[in-house]
């Protein structure tokens, strides 16, 4: 039998817990084997009793001696130290899963696999790489295969002084110390497309399987929807996946 | 050309401007200094025939694949890969980076400027703080630049 992890975060009130619920809902529907999905939160009200839950202190306890601002959503490198099951999986929660992705779940990796920030981005980031500012590294859905991750932890807490001055963000970090290194992989660009920045935007890519949306990475505010401001086919298939 | 190639190709024009403005100050302390090597970091590479034809050998370090091939530029990143620095280390941009005097000992000529772009994670607001955070004990010279509104802050010094 497969042993397969999914992981998610919920803190603060940027997201409601439909939003757990929800992606609980889109991967009891595209994925056919079976899992465990655990939400590591400060606040489990509203989370469907089927979910696990984890404390979310528990998850920054390595880093708390460093503002929240640096190395942003560092708790998810926690995860390659907590997680070494056969097959794991972190989501994050603004995503919309709306084709079957048991294949994806279920590959082995050698390496921690990310998205690819492609399209919009990553020419300007390739000739920018001197300035440091961007990053290639999404970390909206991360595969990892038993301790294939645990490197990157171990060497982040290794350098974990130099690591917190110099990065605000851990998809930088990851972009511009272990990407460069190699130390990652990618998914497939066949997989993923963005809800807010494609062009045209807010248009669903059958081709595809899974919708981000991104809001934080905005370049711009206007004409960008988080999914539960969505009023089309987005939100049509997200409610879908509540479970009555 | 598309508009972000237009737009790029001014950024590094501005650049190398305000690097040639750099260096024209900071060469007169590279060539006081005695040393026959030095080591630029955190930069492209530059053109340094005037040092280069005194006998004086430079290399680049820094982490952009744009310049990978050229042949003095070592791709690496000083802070966290630890290569060997060979003589005056002149960081040419410590806005970017923590701060080089934590990790190497040596004689050193630090620029850096105020935060200005999420990859400045080293707000550098004076000398005095170049000074402090890089340990530096026997300060030789400092500077502070106005260039294209923006004002730099210079150091040469050691910390051994």
């Amino acid at each position: 039998m497969i042993n397969l992890e999914i992981f998610t975060f919920k803190w603060g009130n940027k997201y409601g817990p439909e939003y757990v619920n929800r992606l609980y809902g889109s991967l009891l529907k595209h994925i056919n084997v079976p899992f465990n999905f655990t939400c590591i939160t400060e606040d489990i009200s509203g989370i469907d009793s089927d979910i696990s839950t984890l404390d979310h202190s528990d998850f920054d306890r390595a880093f708390n001696a460093y503002p929240r601002d640096r190395l942003f959503t560092r708790e998810k490198l926690e995860l390659f130290n907590y997680s070494n099951s056969e097959h794991n999986l972190l989501l994050d929660l603004d995503i919309l899963i709306h084709d079957d992705i048991t294949d994806l779940v279920t590959m082995r990796h050698e390496k921690p696999t990310y998205i690819l920030n492609s399209g919009v981005f990553s020419g300007n980031v390739i000739r920018g790489y001197g300035q440091l500012c961007s990053s290639l590294v999404n970390s909206s859905m991360v595969g990892w295969s038993k301790d294939s991750g645990k490197y990157i932890y171990d060497y982040t807490i290794q350098n974990l002084e130099k690591v917190m001055f110099t990065y605000s963000s851990l998809d930088r970090y990851l972009f511009y110390q272990h990407h460069r290194k190699g130390n990652i992989n990618f998914w497939s660009d066949d997989i993923f497309y963005n809800y807010n920045y494609n062009n045209p935007g807010h248009v669903k890519d059958e081709s595809k399987r899974i919708a981000l949306f991104n809001t934080s990475h905005a370049s711009r505010k206007d004409d960008v929807y988080e999914l539960h401001q969505c009023s089309d086919w987005a939100k049509i298939i997200w409610e879908s996946y509540d479970r009555v | 050309m598309t508009e972000y190639d237009l737009i790029y190709e001014e950024y590094k024009h501005e650049v190398r401007l305000r690097q040639n403005f750099i260096i024209k100050h900071i060469k007169t302390f590279i060539l006081e200094s005695g040393y026959d090597i030095v080591s630029f970091i955190a930069t492209n590479p530059l053109d340094m025939q005037e040092l280069e034809s005194v006998g004086i050998s430079c290399k680049y370090y820094g982490i952009d694949p744009e310049y990978s091939s050229e042949s003095k530029y070592i791709l690496c990143d000083v802070i966290f890969d630890n290569p060997h620095l060979e003589g005056l280390i002149v960081h040419l941009n410590a806005q970017k980076t923590y701060p080089i005097g934590k990790l190497y000992t040596g004689e050193f000529i630090i620029i850096g400027h105020s935060k200005e772009t999420p990859g400045d994670c080293n707000s550098l607001d004076s000398c005095d703080i170049i000074i402090e955070q890089n340990n530096i004990t026997k300060v030789k010279a400092k500077l502070d630049l106005d260039i294209s509104n923006r004002k730099y802050h210079i150091v040469w010094g050691s910390n051994d």
